[in-house]
This record gives C-alpha cells, sequence and structure tokens, in this order.
C-alpha cells in the first residue's frame, strides 16, 4: 500500500511538473511576455526595464529555471497591478472557491443519487426516461446562463437570495446550485449506468436468493460497489466543478480565485493568471491521487493485488 | 414449520404443473420453459439435466422470482411449496421464502460472492434476513457454525477475509453454508462444480449430499454433466427446448433411456474403451427458440425420426412407462435398440481412426 | 443505401429529428443570416431601448423578441450570433479531429514511448480544467474569432486522441490489420486504410456532441470577455451585454441564452441519436 502511495504521489508530481513547463511557456505564446504582462499604454523604455527586471532577456531554460524555483518556493513574481505577492493573493482566495465546489459537489450528489438509484431500478420506465431527458436538458443548460436564470428569478423578481455571492449559508445558495447542476447531469449518467451493471452482477443475484429485499440489495450490495465509481466520477468532476467555478464566481462577484482570475485578466495581470492555473492543476492532481489511494481503501481487490506486487 | 414437518422421505415437498415463461426479444417471444412439470421429494435429489438452453436454469429462476425483471415473465403454471404457491405469491412474501423454505447455489462461486464485503458478513447476512431478532453476537455465532458445518477451518477467523482470498471450493463451500443457513426444505444447485476444477468438483458433491442429511432438505441439481448425476441423483429430469422428454430414477435412465436424446446423452458421455478415448457429440445444433421444428422437438437430430410423419406432425405427450419412467417419445420402445446399435459403430470408428 | 438508411433511423428518432431541424435552423440563420434578420443587427436605435418581446406588455410585432439597451433588434442579433456558433463550433471540433485523431492513432498504432509522450501530454492538459486552461490561453493569444477557434481546437484535442488511441489499440490486433501488416503495407497506409474506417463511427458521434460542448464554451469564454469582440455578434457575448440589465430586462440575457440552450439541445439528441445508430457501444 505504501508503495501504491508512493508511485501515484511521483505520478502526480511529474504531472505537475509538465503542467508548470506548459504554463510557463504559455507566456512566450504571444512572443512578448512583457507587453502581455504589461498595461498597453506603457512606453518602450518602460517594456525595457521591465524586460530586464524579470529576466525576460535572460535564455528561456535559465528563465524557466527561476520560474520553477519561483514556484517551488511558493514565489511567483509580484502582482504588477496590485503589487502583492501573487500566489498569495491566489491561495487567499482558494478557500472560498472550495467551499464553493464542495457545495456543489454535495448539490451535484443530492440531485444525482437519487435520481440515479430509481431510473436504475426501473430501468426503462417512465421515471428512467424521465431521468435521461433531464439529464440530457442538463447536459445542454451553458451552467452561466442557468446561473443568470436563477438571478433572475430568485434575486430580482422574488428577491429571496443575495445577487452578491458569498461563502455563507446564503450566500452560497445560488452559486452551489448554478455549479452544482452543473456537474449533476455527467454524475447521474454515469452512476445510473454503474448501478446497472451493478444491479447485473451475479452476486445481487445471491442477495436475492438470500432473500434481500430489492431496497436491501440496493443499500447493502449494489451502492457500496458503485461507491467506487462515484469517486471515479468526483475525481473526474473535480476539473469540470473548478473550470465551471470561474464563470459561476464571475456570474454572482463571488469573491473565489476564479473571480480573481478573471479580473486579472482585465488588468492584464498574467503572473496572477500563471498562479492560478498552477494552483487548480495542483488541486486537481491531489484530489486525483488521493481518490485513488481511497480507491484503492475503499475496494479491497486493489488492496489485495497491491499487497500481492 | 408446516413445510418441515411434511419433510418425510417420499413425500412430495415442491409441485410445478404446467410452468411456462416467456420471454420478448426483439426478433419474437420466445418459450424457454414449456409447461413443464414436476414433483420434488423429500430427502432426494433430482438431477435436471439437459443442454444450455433447453430451459433448466430458466425454470429454477422462474420458481425462485428471479427472472430479469422486464424481459421474461411466468405466463402459467403452479408450484406448491407447503401450500403455497411461488409463483403465485406476493413478492414481499416470496422474498420471505426465498433464503427460507428455498435457497439456491449458484455455478461461478467468483462472481456469485460480494467482492467488497466480507465472507463472514455475507454469511451473517443470510441468517439475518430471516431472523430479525438475533442480535449481533448470535448471528456471528451462527454464522461461524455455518462455516464450520461446510468444511472451512478457522471459521472464526475466515469471517473476516474477502471472498478473493479464498479458493474457487471455499467459496462454493461459503455458498452452500449460505443455502442451508435456514435449513430450507428445498435447495436448488445450478451447476455447482461446472466452475470448479475437478479435484474439488467430487468435495463438494460430497459436501451437498452431507448437508442434505443434516439439514433433510431436498435438492435440485441443475447440470449438463451426466457423470455428476450418476455420482448424486436419486433421480433424472432430462430437458429438451423448453419441455421435459423423459423422468426416471437413476439406474434406469443409465440402463435403459426412452428417449433418443437421453440416449444420445449418454452415448456423449466421454468413455475410456482400451487406449482410446471415443467422445460424441449429439448430432445437429440445439434448437432455435424461435423457429422450433413441427411435431416433436427433437425430430431434426434424431436417429428414429427418419420418414416418420408422427415425428414430424405431432408432439409427443409425456408417457408413463414401467417403473415410474416417463418419456416425451412416440417410440420409447425401439430407443435402445436403434442406440446401442449406432453406438458400436461409432467405437469401431474410433478404433480405426 | 446504407447511409440513407442510417439517415432514416436517425430522423425516426424523435430527438434525433428534433436535432435535425434544429441544425438546419441553425446552418440556414448562418449562411443567410442577413438576408432573413429583420433589422440591422448593429442599428441602434436610442427611441427603442429596452423593448421587451411581443408577447409582454409594451412589446411590439416591430421587434419580435425585444431590443437591448442600444434598441438593437434582439431577433435579428440571434440571427446573427449563429454564425459565430457555427464558424466556431464546426473549426474548433474540425483542429481538434484533426490532432487528436493522428495523435490518438499513432500512439495506438505505435505504442511504446510515443505512446507513452503523447499519453502524458494528455495528463497534462487533463490536469488543468478545460475552461482555465483555454481562459489562460485565450489571454496570450488575445480575443477575436479565430484565436477563440484556435484556443477551443488546442485545449479539446485530448478527448478525440484518448478515444481513438484505445480502439486503435484493440483494431490493430485484429485479423484483417494483421494480414494487411503480414502482407507488407505500409503504417501509413495500414492507419489509413484499415483502421480510420473502423474509428470513424465513434469520431463522427463524439465530435456532434462536442460541437456543442465548444459553442457552450465559446459562449462562456465571450462571456468572460475572452471570445468574440464587436462587431462580431456572439450569444454569449449578449448574455453578457443583458447581465447588466437582469433587473429592468431580463429578456436581453434571456433571449440569446435561449437560443443558446434550444441549439446544444438540439446538437446533444442529433447526436444521441447518431450515436444509437452508428455506434451503439459507446455510452
Amino acid at each position: 500500500m505504501a508503495l501504491f502511495i508512493a508511485g501515484r504521489t511521483a505520478q502526480g508530481a511529474l504531472v505537475l511538473l509538465a503542467v508548470s513547463v506548459v504554463v510557463f511557456l504559455l507566456s512566450f505564446l504571444s512572443g512578448d511576455p512583457a507587453a502581455l504582462m504589461l498595461p498597453a499604454e506603457a512606453t518602450p523604455a518602460q517594456i525595457a526595464e521591465f524586460r530586464q527586471e524579470m529576466g525576460f532577456d535572460q535564455p528561456v531554460f535559465v528563465q524557466y529555471w527561476d520560474f520553477l524555483v519561483g514556484a517551488l518556493t511558493l514565489d511567483f513574481g509580484v502582482s504588477y497591478f496590485h503589487g502583492d505577492d501573487a500566489l498569495g493573493m491566489v491561495l487567499e482566495r482558494t478557500i472560498p472557491t472550495l467551499q464553493l465546489t464542495l457545495a456543489a459537489m454535495v448539490v451535484a450528489l443530492l440531485i444525482a443519487i437519487p435520481l440515479a438509484t430509481v431510473a436504475a431500478l426501473r430501468r426503462g420506465s417512465v421515471i428512467d426516461r424521465l431521468v435521461g431527458a433531464v439529464a440530457m436538458l442538463g447536459q445542454s443548460l451553458p451552467h452561466f446562463f442557468v446561473g443568470i436564470v436563477l438571478l433572475i428569478v430568485f434575486t430580482v423578481r422574488l428577491g429571496w437570495l443575495p445577487a452578491i455571492g458569498s461563502p455563507t449559508a446564503r450566500g452560497l445558495v445560488l452559486p452551489a446550485l448554478t455549479l452544482g447542476l452543473y456537474a449533476t447531469a455527467e454524475t447521474m449518467r454515469l452512476l445510473r449506468s454503474n448501478l446497472l451493471e451493478v444491479l447485473h452482477e451475479d452476486y445481487v443475484r445471491t442477495a436475492r436468493a438470500k432473500g434481500v429485499s430489492r431496497a436491501g440489495v440496493m443499500v447493502r450490495h449494489a451502492m457500496r460497489n458503485a461507491v467506487i465509481p462515484v469517486i471515479t466520477v468526483l475525481s473526474l468532476q473535480v476539473g469540470t466543478l473548478l473550470g465551471g467555478a470561474v464563470i459561476t464566481e464571475t456570474v454572482f462577484s463571488y469573491p473565489g480565485m476564479g473571480l480573481l482570475a478573471v479580473q486579472s485578466i482585465a488588468n492584464r495581470d498574467f503572473l496572477v493568471i500563471q498562479a492560478f492555473v498552477l494552483i487548480v492543476a495542483a488541486i486537481v492532481v491531489f484530489l486525483n491521487v488521493v481518490l485513488d489511494i481511497v480507491y484503492g481503501l475503499v475496494d479491497p481487490r486493489i488492496r489485495f493485488e497491491v499487497r500481492q506486487s | 414449520m408446516a413445510i418441515r414437518q411434511q419433510q418425510e422421505r417420499g413425500a412430495p415437498v415442491l409441485e410445478v404443473r404446467d410452468l411456462t415463461v416467456e420471454i420478448r426479444t426483439k426478433r419474437g417471444t420466445i418459450t424457454p420453459v414449456d409447461r413443464l412439470s414436476f414433483t420434488l421429494r423429500g430427502g432426494e435429489v433430482l438431477g435436471l439435466v439437459g443442454e444450455s438452453g433447453s430451459g433448466k436454469s430458466v425454470s429454477m429462476m422462474a420458481l425462485m422470482g428471479l427472472l430479469p425483471a422486464g424481459a421474461a415473465r411466468v405466463t402459467s403454471g403452479t408450484a406448491f411449496l407447503g401450500g403455497t404457491d411461488l409463483l403465485s405469491v406476493s413478492p414481499k412474501r416470496l422474498n420471505s421464502m426465498r433464503g427460507g423454505v428455498v435457497s439456491m447455489v449458484f455455478q461461478d462461486p467468483m462472481s456469485a460472492l460480494n467482492p467488497v464485503m466480507r465472507v463472514g458478513d455475507q454469511v451473517m447476512e443470510a441468517v439475518r434476513v430471516h431472523h430479525r431478532g438475533l442480535g449481533r453476537k448470535g448471528l456471528r455465532a451462527r454464522a461461524v457454525e455455518l462455516l464450520e458445518l461446510v468444511g472451512i477451518t478457522d471459521a472464526g477467523e475466515r469471517m473476516n477475509a474477502y471472498p478473493h482470498e479464498f479458493s474457487g471450493g471455499m467459496r462454493q463451500r461459503v455458498m452452500i453454508a449460505m443455502a442451508a443457513a435456514n435449513e430450507p426444505a428445498v435447495i436448488i444447485a445450478d451447476e455447482p462444480t461446472t466452475a470448479l476444477d475437478v479435484t474439488v468438483q467430487a468435495q463438494i458433491l460430497e459436501l451437498l449430499q452431507d448437508m442434505k442429511e443434516r439439514i433433510g432438505s431436498a435438492i435440485i441439481l441443475i447440470t449438463h454433466d451426466l457423470g455428476v448425476i450418476a455420482e448424486i441423483a436419486d433421480r433424472v429430469m432430462v430437458m429438451y427446448a423448453g419441455g421435459k422428454v423423459e423422468e426416471a430414477a437413476v439406474q434406469p435412465i443409465f440402463d435403459a433411456p426412452r428417449h433418443p436424446y437421453t440416449a444420445s446423452l449418454l452415448a456423449s458421455m466421454p468413455k475410456l474403451s482400451g487406449a482410446v478415448t471415443t467422445m460424441r457429440t449429439i448430432p445437429g445444433a440445439p434448437p432455435d427458440l424461435l423457429a422450433l421444428p413441427q411435431g416433436c422437438r427433437f425430430n431434426p437430430r434424431c436417429p428414429l425420426a427418419d420418414g416418420r410423419t408422427e415425428c414430424h406432425t405431432r408432439a409427443p405427450e409425456l408417457v408413463h412407462l414401467d417403473g415410474g419412467q416417463q418419456s416425451a417419445c412416440h417410440f420409447p420402445a425401439e430407443v435402445e435398440k436403434a442406440f446401442s446399435r449406432s453406438s458400436d459403430q461409432i467405437e469401431e470408428g474410433g478404433e480405426r481412426a | 443505401m446504407r447511409t440513407w438508411s442510417r439517415v432514416r433511423g436517425v430522423l425516426r428518432d424523435p430527438g434525433g429529428l428534433f436535432g435535425a431541424l434544429v441544425i438546419a435552423l441553425i446552418l440556414i440563420a448562418a449562411i443567410a443570416g442577413p438576408a432573413l434578420a429583420p433589422y440591422d443587427p448593429s442599428a441602434q436605435s436610442l427611441e427603442t431601448r429596452h423593448l421587451p418581446p411581443f408577447w409582454m406588455d409594451g412589446g411590439s410585432t416591430a421587434h419580435l423578441l425585444g431590443t437591448d439597451q442600444l434598441g438593437r433588434d434582439l431577433a435579428s442579433r440571434v440571427i446573427q450570433g449563429a454564425r459565430v456558433s457555427t464558424i466556431v463550433g464546426v473549426a474548433a471540433v474540425l483542429m481538434q479531429v484533426l490532432v487528436g485523431v493522428t495523435l490518438g492513432l499513432l500512439a495506438g498504432y505505435w505504442r511504446g514511448a510515443l505512446d507513452a509522450v503523447i499519453m502524458r501530454l494528455a495528463d497534462v492538459w487533463l490536469a488543468v480544467p478545460f475552461l482555465v486552461l483555454a481562459m489562460a490561453l485565450a489571454v496570450v493569444l488575445g480575443p477575436g474569432l479565430w484565436s477563440t477557434v484556435l484556443v477551443l481546437g488546442a485545449v479539446g484535442w485530448v478527448t478525440f486522441a484518448r478515444i481513438v488511441r484505445a480502439q486503435t489499440l484493440s483494431i490493430r490486433e485484429r485479423d484483417f490489420v494483421l494480414a494487411s501488416r503480414v502482407a507488407g503495407a505500409r503504417p501509413i497506409r495500414t492507419m489509413r486504410a484499415e483502421i480510420l474506417p473502423n474509428v470513424a463511427a465513434s469520431v463522427i458521434v463524439v465530435a456532434t456532441l462536442q460541437v456543442s460542448q465548444m459553442i457552450i464554451a465559446e459562449a462562456a469564454l465571450s462571456f468572460l470577455g475572452l471570445g468574440i469582440q464587436p462587431p462580431d455578434v456572439g450569444w454569449g457575448s449578449m448574455i453578457a451585454e443583458g447581465r447588466d440589465s437582469l433587473s429592468s430586462a431580463w429578456w436581453v440575457a434571456a433571449v440569446p441564452g435561449a437560443a443558446l440552450v434550444i441549439a446544444t439541445l438540439g446538437i446533444n439528441l442529433f447526436g444521441d441519436a447518431l450515436r444509437d445508430e452508428l455506434d451503439p457501444r459507446i455510452r
């Protein structure tokens, strides 16, 4: 098991290293990183000075080395616009974003698990088809538009909830609902097909033959085995949710790192965007590694295989 | 309890009449079980033989109420077990009977046990659903007792193991422990040894017989292996294309089969003659249930049917012969002669080759 | 013959039929938009600002779907927006297919080191959420129609690469491919003649569904101000413009939003019907 954990961690670290290269190279794509980071009205003299200050006149690999050392020591440089440490700014906004993502995940699971269960149990029924239709609709909805509709209904029309999102109970409702609905359709589809697969397993038939009721089979046998796919679904959805959080935060002016990134675009604050991309990637990779390990804990077969090897 | 009392040897335990199952497929409706009737008696092992697709498993699943929902359904018949008709009883009541008065052992013990649940929990579950009052301690004690009964050493410790830590034979022992957990009147064993090593097969058969003696259950043993039948069954029922074609005690079946299909099955058993093993398969393919032949369903593969209009126009009824033997053939008396001749030819052919 | 019977199969499915109609409407709007639109989509008129759709109080049949904050006709703008969605959806997916199918074929066919490199590259792409990577790239490339296409194409190839690689891995072991290889066919020929036709069905289905995802992604980028720029009109930027007047004139955002939902729903339904017809194996 320790070996398994070490292996997955090393793999994750390699991916992150590669992400850092990509993020670093991004700034060169435009031709001149200095022009990218400075306000449009900067004079040529200012640009030259900035270039030297940032080390853009150095060879590329020297620059990458500086960048990597910076990233490893959690120093992405100082935001040109705010004059603050870029990483610190993003990190400060990370917690609200994670709160939003977590709340959205709960929303998605609360909707997806019962619907997928009913659909799988009554396969081919009206309910199943209805759930399928809802999932199809859900996948076709651009969620920033969903957020706006929710705003129109619950804030503008009914006045029940604040227009500005915040990491408080009332302030989280609409953003979490918006982001949660975004992940619900996919979660529901995957869960349903996984449950159907599990329900066709021989051991489910065995349980029925023992006299366990339909509901008992669902809870004690099917769900337990379907938890594993749910973990997979969640690990796939983490990235989707973090990406969606950018939009959701913008719609609701929710003070997370996505909103900060969007504001930084307007301010041409590229260092903040770089830090943001790397941190999001770090969260995704970290959670995937953790979920892989949890996977190993839930499924004794994997644990066994690892022990054997 | 009522059922328990009828368990004297020889008294009918399960009486199935005209069981018919239909399955709707894309190409049409098929009838994998067609008016099947049989009686299972107390304390006996009834062997159920036939090729795959003959309806043996489907009929047993129908009795258990475990046909796949939606596609397959029982369209007629009764199956009385201790005064209750398994086929018309409410789903809830049937649920309480499953694993209680009638239980099942499946073919593949690799997949029939839940891989993420401890073995002990699975055995305990089999007890718990029928003994709600029993506490965790009592459940555990009973589960250990059951595992010991089926010959698992260190049962107390093995309770905590997962199925993948068991060998195939051990897993089948666990399955049998679960099936026997509530001392059912009937245990249906669906090819319980097919997926196992040859050496383990004999042990499992012995265990089944042993459990039968201990708890007094009657057993329906589904198999395609006549060797297994010879070893453990008291009576045999042969199925072909959804219907029963022959039924008899074991000895008469092996000595003098009265249906050409049974005779073909016997002829296809591997035989050791001298140094050469001759293996014969039954000519022709199992019937297509969507396009059954007119008259007797076995006629395309039957050596007796050549040139006989009767076989091609009229479906034979089950007739009762001497010694309680039943056969669904128009010419039961000719079976023996026809097959002793042809099997001689085959053996000669085998030696020549 | 086969193509025609498949088309009929898709159209027999109610969802497929609806999807086909929606797609036809979008294409008509994209091609013949200027001729169809009742007004010049960028013509401003300060007297008729924030006119509601015709069925509401104060609405008029002169502007069926109402007007925006500058008095521009929303119906005309929605028709105009179909062009952006079509170009971005089709061009971005074509680029993804080109890059993804090529890399997937190479990785699945040659395996070994090349496969490892391509798949690790895919891991990197998957570690950064689609929208986040698209956003960062859009910042670098700058806004505009074609840089949006480039951004979405560069970010989305992974989907195709993974599908094609997985299928190639199994197809290359099948008898007819082995036969062609034993017969001495060059790898490029084997890939093109034997493998590509066999992955085509899945690629077509996934590509269809991906078009709707790219239309949504373009709208999202434009909503953030990173996609389409005036004078181009896109549904995403229209929604963004309508955001400021939600409380007084909600329809300014809702009309392009509805167009976006109908378009993506139609394409997804069409893609689903196409999947049932072409490739029932993939989920």
